[in-house]
């Protein structure tokens, strides 16, 4: 196969996030995502049939867009590849129906991406070369890889219960910051004394790369009903500086630890939780001091979108790894 | 001019080739495969049946729905898809209307059912008149009771449509001799249908794009209010 001139349209509708790419020989020419965040946020969170209905109606604009940014024609493609899951299925479906059909009309091949390797390949944009120790942290997800290779991926660790994001979601949720409650944590958080609140650090000494987080949420309550109890106000900035700073601390250790133990000094972080300003400081800061290179992609290339899908792509495409007319989505897809 | 006709509103899908001069292929299943998975090869098994490539196809038809939200979607999303290659044109049309056409020359009402759930159906009233088909209202989601009473003054009423396999017989017990149901092989809304009405939608003008296209829901989603079990605090109170 000619592996020059390789060029992938790229869709990406597994959450809320309605999102199209090209990518031409592994380098990006345009990623375009059109966040519902603003018609989710009246209800509190991501309502599934309300962001099916979305995509339906954006898709072909996001695509026209990426397409014509790219400055290409969709008779110029190579492939037309989507996000086959994990995800909500009524958005997947949308993505792959479209990408599918697309891909026929077209007479094109068919790539269907796994959403958590595209967020794994959001680090091959960002110049890191496999093999590196990957964590992925995002509002669904939360997990210790092995890259090997650019399409060859051994899972080291995962949450057992929350995700991350899920965790930083339910504390902000808890103290009233609304939806989404990550970024308004982590901007709260900067104000706030990270030593004044007690989290514990669930499962840090055990010798595994997996998580817990789930009891995070109550030990926020506990503090809270505490300070309620003594007739005390408590501080929400304080508050939020020392869970995040409890849950930065986690992600961390477990992830420096693959590192050393795997022999692999190169770490790459990924997915919506790592846009967190201190978990990117303090990941820097460990690396640094012990010579471990580290990759973060820009914080557009870390929260969902198309551009990761089409990176994932362009080596699947170069591994000859295709889907035929029968593709499904599938919500629960494992790494 | 070749039109390309789907129809995924119901547990049922089907896809149609059809000219102005005929009919010239339909293909139909009706098993629990699910759309997204078998959409796409029944398109491709037809199109190779005629010797005809996708771009031999000059406008895209689609049932609109009312139905299943993720079937229509799904039907939805293919067929922008496939205007979308090329910006061929898109002409939606009423699934409810798709499966009343199939029952031509009925001469009394023709009234759809598509299951809608929570004891509701998707439904409007039709009528064969000097062999056109006239609609009588408008579709919408109303309880099965309620169309009971609305229809129960009718003399002659057929039903068809997916509702029929969870409501003929309280249909058949309430309304008695005045209800008429489909047979098996046109119960359902075919594309074929779908490709008729569209032909002469598209002889009006009365077309779309794969921009502009979507199907018609009718109902809002669903949506929980927020859960009450994350509100533990009132933050006025503690908030330092």
């Amino acid at each position: 196969m000619d592996d020059k001139n390789v060029i992938i349209l790229a869709i990406e509708t597994s959450c809320d996030e309605t999102s199209a790419a090209v990518i031409k020989d592994g380098e990006l020419l345009s990623n375009e995502v059109f966040s519902q965040i603003n018609i989710h946020t009246n209800y509190g969170g991501v309502v599934p049939e309300v962001a099916s209905r979305n995509h339906l109606v954006k898709l072909p604009q996001v695509i026209d867009e990426a397409v014509r940014k790219a400055k290409i024609s969709l008779n110029d493609l190579s492939a037309v590849a989507v996000t086959k899951g994990p995800g909500l299925i009524g958005a997947l479906l949308v993505g792959v129906s479209y990408a599918k059909s697309l891909a026929y009309a077209l007479n094109k091949k068919i790539i269907g991406v796994n959403h958590l390797m595209g967020h794994i390949s959001a680090n091959f944009l960002a110049g890191a070369q496999p093999p590196f120790i990957c964590l992925i942290a995002s509002g669904g997800h939360t997990l210790i890889v092995k890259v090997i290779s650019h399409t060859q991926y051994q899972v080291l660790g995962s949450t057992r219960d929350d995700a991350a994001g899920e965790a930083f979601d339910k504390v902000a949720r808890v103290i009233g910051l609304g939806y989404p409650g990550g970024p308004k944590l982590d901007k709260l958080a900067d104000e706030g004394n990270e030593n004044a609140y007690e989290f514990t650090r669930a499962m840090i000494k055990e010798d595994n790369y997996d998580f817990s987080f789930s009891g995070l949420k109550s030990a926020a309550l506990n503090h809270i009903n505490k300070a309620k109890m003594k007739n005390e106000a408590i501080n929400k900035a304080d508050l939020c500086a020392s869970f995040r700073k409890c849950v930065c601390d986690i992600l961390i250790m477990k992830t420096m630890r693959a590192a050393k133990d795997c022999n692999i000094n190169s770490i790459a972080i990924c997915g919506g939780v790592t846009a967190n300003s201190l978990l990117r400081k303090n990941f820097k800061a460990e690396c640094d001091k012990n010579a471990i290179m580290l990759t973060m992609p820009d914080a557009f290339l870390c929260t969902d979108n198309a551009g990761m899908i089409a990176s994932c792509a362009y080596y699947k495409y170069l591994n000859n790894e295709f889907e035929d007319i029968y593709m499904n989505a599938s919500p629960s897809q494992r790494l | 001019m070749n039109i390309l006709a789907i129809d995924t509103s119901t547990i049922a899908a089907s896809v149609a080739v059809i000219s102005e001069e005929k009919l010239l292929a339909e293909a139909y299943t009706d098993l629990k495969l699910k759309h997204s998975e078998k959409l796409l090869p029944l398109v491709d098994h037809i199109l190779c049946d005629l010797r005809m490539n996708i771009d031999d196809i000059d406008a895209f038809a689609a049932g609109s729905g009312p139905g299943s939200f993720t079937g229509i979607r799904i039907g939805a999303a293919s067929i922008k898809a496939f205007a979308h290659a090329n910006n061929k044109p898109v002409i939606g049309i009423s699934s409810l209307e798709a499966c009343a056409f199939g029952q031509a020359y009925f001469p009394g009402h023709i009234c759809p059912i598509f299951d809608a759930q929570r004891d509701e159906v998707y439904t409007a009233l039709f009528k064969f008149e000097e062999s056109c088909l006239t609609r009588l209202s408008e579709d919408s989601a109303v309880s099965i009771d309620k169309l009971i009473q609305f229809l129960k003054d009718k003399e002659s009423i057929l039903f068809c449509g997916d509702g029929l396999y969870k409501f003929k017989s309280f249909l058949s017990e309430t309304l008695g001799q005045s209800a008429y149901f489909a047979n098996k092989i046109t119960s359902m809304p075919r594309a074929s249908s779908v490709g008729c009405l569209a032909l002469s939608k598209l002889a009006k003008g009365e077309i779309s794009d794969y921009k502009s296209f979507l199907p018609d829901y009718i109902r809002k989603p669903q949506i929980d209010q927020p859960k009450k079990r994350y509100e533990y605090i009132n933050t006025k109170s503690v908030v330092k």
